[in-house]
């Protein structure tokens, strides 16, 4: 159960000009991971960028570990150009994951945070309620995929330019009878927004939740949250929270 | 076989390579991927007082080979620490050194006493790179006397072996390191992070929350090699160095210009074996170079002729 390892990229491809997956298949006895769980990958070969990159479990599948990301920096740009067949180092699965739904539940997506929902969907297969928004028709992604993993889906745009016009809330705002669990990821400002509609309306909601990170394993301490219960490590204690035990 | 062990202070190490305060949490996060049996040391993340939040976040951001770091010191006290932290690491057959701080000299004494009556505490690591109230909150290990106070009112109620931990940010290592020494350190470990800062040059804004953080990492060895070597020519006491290390090529040039042991910080996010890389790194440089004892290694500089200035 060695949670840092080697692997070989068994794929590198972008699914637009800003976003590709990364895939490698985990060595034998290597921990297997859980929607909502990460990794934290290298991105080059030598000393810059030195620090290895959280990314989520977006899929797994044919053997296969899926990671999605989208090229934001340099880290990430470094990221797309490595080729197949090159080893590089993972640390991982880290942190803890979704809990498991219990039946029906609504997935939530913004932006990047398709990943993570993803995994989740891609588990627990016809059982979400998928909302996933993103800035324009550009941005979205997999959504095919993502249509055939849902037991309904609802797409956002803030141009309009696909789905409803509008944000994942103005989505949501337009289905009746949603009372199961929220699963939530993305941007801060919509997991905000997330978290007070389903406050609202009385639903549980879980969220998984960014900051910079070094380690991943909770020793830095430079990815805390404010909980509750004090401030947390998002690597160790989270990524995925209850939304009501953050204080934002 | 070679002899890796060192001594420092009176402490036997199995081999000289430690890890850096505040890199490897409390040891239990890494316990995982390092058999903390075979580590020269662990030195835990610093402790004060009482608990500590530390800074928002952002608290680190990746800049060319380091990092600049702003945790803000976060730690769970040193009342916590003895009761939910030492006990773990009490299970392992490996010293553990204990970084402090404080915000007045008043609370390193009063951590330091603590500290010193725990059981399963080998020496403790004065952190002096820590602003103080008192003073305007300006920094003990920048202002001479400000350090010297709390070393010497530290060493009163210190029995355990007590390692003064330098900060760069000064313009006289030597002197920092005199001083440290006149005034009852048993050695002298070097060198924190050096004080950096970087733009977000859309926001116009510092990237850290806390404006300023601490460069750490590669990028910063050649500065805490020539540290170590100029701390190393002045003083008695053993030095324990660090800044950069990822590999044990690295660490032997810490040895070579005078560090006994060696410690272990950013290397450890990247490769959380690093420690143990290093470890066997250099038991194979010794072997290839037939040097028996680690010791024969440390301070073996042969300096070129010096005819200008750098
Ligand atoms: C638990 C977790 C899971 C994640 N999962 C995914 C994922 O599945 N897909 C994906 O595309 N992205 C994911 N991210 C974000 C991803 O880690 C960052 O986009 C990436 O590290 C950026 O690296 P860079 O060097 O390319 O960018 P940089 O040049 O370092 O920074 C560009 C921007 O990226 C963001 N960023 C940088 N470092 C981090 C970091 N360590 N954590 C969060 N944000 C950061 C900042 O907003 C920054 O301004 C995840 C982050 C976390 C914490
Ligand atoms: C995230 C982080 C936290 C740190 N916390 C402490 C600390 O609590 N006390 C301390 O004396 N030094 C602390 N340091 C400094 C390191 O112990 C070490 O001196 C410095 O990082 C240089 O070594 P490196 O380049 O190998 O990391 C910290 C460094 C980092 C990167
Ligand atoms: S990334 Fe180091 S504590 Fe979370």
């Amino acid at each position: 159960m060695d949670r840092y390892f080697k692997a070989e990229i068994k794929g590198n491809y972008k699914v637009n000009p800003t976003t590709a997956v990364i895939s490698f298949s985990p060595k034998e006895g290597v921990q297997l991971p859980q929607p909502g769980q990460f990794y934290m990958i290298q991105v080059s070969k030598g000393i810059d960028p030195l620090l290895k990159r959280p990314l989520s479990i977006f899929s797994i599948k044919d053997q296969c570990i899926h990671l999605l990301y989208k090229i934001v920096g340099r880290g990430t740009e470094c990221l797309s150009k490595l080729p197949l067949g090159e080893t590089i180092e993972l640390i991982g699965p880290l942190g803890i994951p979704y809990p498991t739904p219990n039946g029906e539940f609504i997935a939530i997506a913004g932006g990047t945070g398709v990943a993570s929902i993803h995994g989740l969907i891609e588990r627990f297969s016809q059982k979400a309620y998928l909302f996933y928004g993103a800035r324009s028709v550009e941005e979205l992604i997999m959504t095919d995929s993502i249509k055939n993993l849902s037991y309904q889906s609802f797409f956002s745009t803030d141009d309009g330019s696909y789905g409803i016009k509008g944000t994942v809330i103005d989505a949501l705002d337009r289905v009746d009878n949603l009372t199961m669990d929220v699963y939530a990821c993305g941007p801060h400002l919509m997991l905000s927004a997330v978290i007070n509609w389903a406050r609202q309306r009385g639903l549980r909601c879980y969220v998984s939740l960014e900051e910079y990170m070094a380690c991943g394993v909770g020793a830095c301490l430079s990815c805390v949250v404010r909980t509750n219960d004090g401030l947390k490590s998002v690597c160790k204690d989270g990524p995925v929270f209850n939304s009501e035990d953050i204080v934002w | 076989m070679v002899n890796l062990s060192v001594n420092i202070c009176g402490i036997t190490l199995k081999n000289p390579v430690m890890t850096a305060s505040g890199t490897f949490g409390y040891g239990e996060e890494y316990s995982e991927f390092v058999d903390l049996n075979k580590l020269g040391a662990i030195v835990v993340k610093g402790i004060s007082l009482k608990p500590k939040e530390g800074n928002p976040t952002p608290r680190i951001y990746e800049t060319p080979c380091g990092m600049l770091n702003a945790i803000g010191l976060q730690n769970v006290g040193v009342e916590e620490f003895i009761s939910k932290k030492l006990p773990f690491l009490r299970q392992y057959d490996t010293p553990v050194i204990v970084n402090f701080f404080g915000d007045s000299i008043e609370e390193f004494v009063e951590t330091a006493n603590a500290l010193n009556n725990a059981d399963g505490v080998s020496a403790l690591e004065l952190n002096v790179s820590c602003p103080n109230k008192a003073a305007g909150w300006s920094n003990f290990g920048t202002d001479e006397v400000l350090m010297s106070k709390v070393i010497i009112a530290v060493r009163r109620v210190v029995t355990k072996p007590l390692i003064v931990k330098l900060s760069p940010n000064v313009s006289d290592i030597k002197r920092m390191s005199v001083i440290s020494q006149e005034c009852g350190a048993d050695a002298i470990s070097l060198i924190n992070t050096i004080t950096g800062m970087s733009i977000d040059i859309k926001k116009r804004r510092p990237v850290l929350a806390n404006n300023t953080g601490g460069l750490s990492g590669p990028a910063i060895k050649p500065i805490a090699v020539r540290m170590v070597w100029e701390a190393c020519q002045v003083v008695r006491i053993p030095v324990i160095g660090m800044g950069g290390i990822m590999t044990a090529q690295d660490a032997i040039e810490f040895f070579i210009v005078g560090a006994r042991a060696v410690a272990i910080g950013t290397a450890n996010f990247v490769n959380p074996r690093a420690t143990l890389d290093v470890i066997s790194g250099l038991e194979s440089f010794l072997i290839n170079e037939g040097i028996q004892d680690i010791n024969s290694l440390i301070g073996t500089l042969k300096l070129h002729e010096r005819t200008t200035c750098n």
